[in-house]
């Protein structure tokens, strides 16, 4: 049990209007008597006259910090503050959880490795301001993806303590030890809220855990504190600063980078090889279906609805794949077509052709669109690798050969997909290289001239052929079936997949055919859909992560030359 | 799956319930507490027949004390392996019906016992009506013509998915598939309606971020408004003020009942809407 003499408090960022006496007894901060803590006031506003008068309770004593930065105001206090632990309360927000102290000292308790323990905040509105920051990953400092939780209804899912990056300093009890081996709160930065992330930053590569525990709840008040709590729009010497401190783009982050500066800390511990999966890492694949180190076993996987007519053709190119270990596994969506009756001889077809391609199919009496079907796929599937296909390709026998090398040659790459041509019209390219930030590039229609036959690092990639690692979807998810019937489903997921750290390459060096059928569609309804699942995408991940993506690559090298990882 | 045996021959009146709860958390079983009893309750024999994601942990508890005699009804558990959003949900359980009356509900939904009975005479009374729905709020009393019959327990005729056969997935995970539904019904000249007799609540337990719920319906009013044009509602309204006489117009749009030819033993008719 901690006593009390080992706990100290620093109050920063007070309001004049609000005497100190009031903050003290809303926060249940016990201040006289056997139980009271150290508390160490920083006043940013002598001039104005709160302190002395009225005077502040005994023992709490007060220290200036006029003009100063929220974290040099910290560190002011935290000069005088005499406790083992230190909690740090900015006085914009206010803790509601009754016995918040006692339950954020247990937990530190409880973990002798946690350096920095935040809390849950939220906003007016009764939403999730953070559960935590998550800094290291594809999106970075400056999306609102970093603040985890931000915008949910609290329901408890934050309550248990979880590994993040950094907490927010409006309420957070600090370890001493770790700031003592981090020096302190560095005090160079202007941006609200950046100076806490470089913290956590600090006590990850320093070996010290950050944990959120949501079940001690905070209300972001104070016109300061929602500025530090919301998302981090740092100015451009703070990021020249960050650069220089961290050896990372804190705006555009290449997770290759991150990873060979850091991959021996635990601040990549999202980055690292959890990203790459034991099984897939180890080789023990092998054991299962068929396939040995090189040739791991993959599952290609082809939701179909109503496409008899380019289905038999798909399905015949897929059976040629010349890879070890394969199986193909197609769901029928409810085709009202005579798919059904295809696909029941196609398997006794293939076997009295003497082809060794595993294949199965199911059947579901209603379309419930390509991503649930997807996810209805890989959840009856188990191979370590998986193939997304539509119904309407036409692949060449050494595709997959080719994309599972590519893929093993680069470890973190969490997905591979190819040049897609136009059925019908092979000399001209329907998907190339894409870029989808600062313009759209798909190179569609383009005269297939070699220019696209290149390895690069994308953000997007034609969806109607892609070789993922089925760790993929554990890590970052399954896809999302609010892309319903389809269209974007693949992008959406794709920039979970970056999100998470992984790269994902297109590889021109081999080329699939595609008929566009589902996209082809103009009319009203369907451009509507069309467009409501691009404004979904882009509500889902904010309006900058397509620039946040693609600038990653720019700097960190797209084409042959990227770094392995 | 059938946890307790069928009930008879279907009749006339005979109901397929169609329940779908995206997680077979405690609340399942909290709805099925207010369900069970309505369900018992109904006059005809009842099919719940209920899709779920995963395997349901406590559901199967409620539902098997559908066993007593008292509340015999069959029971059909669907389980698919994730979670194919409420439109497709609805329209499977929707290929395994076959009753005349087709309940549609979210595991969300607290109905009040006597809500079945009460719909299916209202649509008994309003014989071109497709579909009546329960408000999730009290409203003015009264049964009145509406585009959509809202957010609680909704009650089907058969004939309602001849003239829009599905829901539609567009609207996936779970939007306005009912709202685009009831339109579909409203264009075909075929009324919908809400009974004020048959409030029902909205269960406590996990459901969708404030962020993705908007997320959705932001999407959702695109693709609503992009199918059916953006007066959609406008024309609605005032085809359903067109079709009242002059009294229902100015109060509330409450519909004029007819007596409906009472069956052979069925229960006294219920009081007449004010």
């Amino acid at each position: 049990m901690i006593a009390p003499r080992d706990i100290s408090l620093v109050i920063t960022g007070l309001d004049p209007a609000v005497p100190l006496n009031e903050l003290l007894n809303s926060c249940g901060l016990p201040v006289s008597g056997p139980g009271a803590i150290d508390i160490v006031v920083v006043d940013e506003h002598p001039a104005q006259g709160w302190a002395p008068a009225p005077m502040p309770p005994e023992g709490v004593r007060v220290v200036p910090g006029e003009g100063r930065r929220p974290a040099a105001a910290f560190n002011a206090g935290l000069e005088l503050a005499r406790g083992a632990f230190v909690a740090r309360l900015d006085a914009g927000v206010r803790p509601f959880t009754s016995g918040w102290l006692l339950a954020l000292l247990e937990a530190m308790e409880e973990n002798t490795d946690v350096g920095a323990l935040g809390c849950l905040q939220i906003a007016l509105d009764a939403r999730i301001v953070n559960a935590g920051r998550r800094l290291v990953s594809g999106l970075g400092v400056t999306s609102p993806r970093a603040d985890l939780g931000r915008g949910e209804n609290d329901l408890g899912q934050y309550d248990a303590p979880r590994p993040v990056d950094a907490v927010s300093g409006g309420l957070a009890l600090y370890r001493r030890a770790a700031l003592d081996a981090i020096g302190q709160l560095d005090d160079s930065y202007l941006t609200p809220g950046l100076a806490d992330d470089d913290l956590g930053v600090a006590l990850w590569t320093k070996g010290w855990r950050v944990l959120c525990l949501g079940a001690v709840k905070v209300r972001v008040t104070g016109a300061a504190a929602i500025a530090a709590a919301g998302p981090v729009r740092p100015d451009g010497e703070d990021l020249s600063y960050w650069r220089e401190r961290w050896g990372f783009d804190a705006q555009y982050p290449d997770p290759q980078q991150v990873r060979r500066l850091w991959g021996s800390t635990p601040l990549c511990r999202d980055l690292g090889a959890t990203l790459v999966g034991e099984a897939f890492a180890a080789g023990s694949y092998a054991r299962t279906a068929g396939g040995d180190a090189e040739h791991p076993p993959v599952d290609i996987l082809i939701p179909t609805f109503n496409s008899r007519a380019w289905l038999e053709r798909c399905l015949e190119s897929l059976a040629d794949t010349d890879y070890p270990a394969v199986t193909l596994t197609v769901l029928d969506n409810g085709s009202t077509d005579d798919t059904a009756e295809f696909l029941q001889g196609f398997g006794e077809r293939l076997a009295a052709r003497g082809k060794s391609i595993g294949f199965r199919s199911v059947r579901i009496p209603v379309n419930v669109g390509y991503p649930a079907g997807m996810n209805w796929l890989l959840s009856i599937t188990d191979a370590p690798l998986v193939a997304r296909c539509d119904d309407d390709i036409v692949v060449p026998p050494h595709w997959l050969d080719h994309l599972v090398g590519t893929l093993r040659r680069h470890p973190y790459a969490g997905a591979v997909a190819p040049k897609v041509l136009n059925y019908g019209e092979p000399g001209t390219l329907q998907f190339g290289d894409i870029r989808i930030w600062p313009v759209n590039n798909y190179n569609h229609l383009v005269p297939d001239e070699g220019q696209c036959d290149i390895l690069t690092r994308t953000t997007h990639a034609c969806g109607a052929c892609v070789v993922y690692r089925r760790r993929v979807f554990e890590v970052a998810g399954p896809y999302d079936i609010g892309f319903s019937p389809s269209q974007l489903d693949d992008l959406d997921h794709f920039i979970a997949v970056r999100a998470a750290g992984y790269d994902i390459l297109y590889d021109g060096r081999v080329a699939v055919q595609h008929k566009i059928n589902s996209g082809a569609d103009r009319s009203r309804k369907a451009q509507s859909s069309h467009a409501a699942n691009f404004g979904r995408l882009t509500g889902k991940w904010g309006d900058n992560a397509f620039e946040i993506l693609e600038s990653s690559i720019d700097r960190g090298g797209r084409r042959e030359t990227f770094p392995a990882g | 799956m059938t946890l307790n045996p069928p009930v008879g021959a279907s009749s006339a009146h005979a109901l397929d319930f169609l329940l779908v709860s995206e997680a077979p958390a405690p609340r399942l079983d909290d709805c099925l507490s207010h369900l069970l009893p309505a369900l018992a309750a109904y006059d005809g024999p009842v099919t719940l027949r209920l899709l779920v994601p995963g395997t349901p942990p406590g559901g199967l508890a409620g539902l098997e004390a559908a066993g007593d005699p008292e509340h015999a009804f069959r029971v059909r558990l669907t389980r698919v392996p994730t979670w194919i959003g409420r439109p497709a949900a609805w329209n499977w359980l929707l290929t395994e019906s076959d009753a005349p009356w087709v309940a549609c509900m979210t595991d969300e939904v607290r109905v009040p016992v006597d809500a079945l009975n009460r719909l299916r005479e209202t649509l008994q009374r309003q014989p071109e009506a497709l579909a009546a729905g329960g408000p999730m709020v009290p409203i003015p009393s009264g049964v009145h013509r509406v585009i959509y019959p809202g957010d609680g327990v909704v009650l089907y005729r058969r004939a309602a998915f001849e003239v829009a056969p599905q829901f539609d997935i567009r609207y996936t995970p779970g939007s306005l598939e009912r709202l685009d539904h009831a339109v579909a019904l409203g264009m075909a000249g075929r009324p919908v309606l809400m009974d004020s007799r048959v409030t029902c609540g909205l269960l406590g337990g996990p459901r969708r971020s404030a962020e993705r719920f908007e997320a959705e319906m932001r999407s959702g009013h695109m693709k609503f408004f992009g199918k059916w044009g953006d007066d959609i509602l406008t024309v609605m309204e005032r085809r359903i003020i067109g079709e009242l006489p002059e009294a229902a117009r100015t109060a509330g749009l409450v519909v004029p009942m007819v007596a409906p030819a009472a069956p052979a033993g069925a229960r006294p008719a219920l009081e007449e809407a004010a």
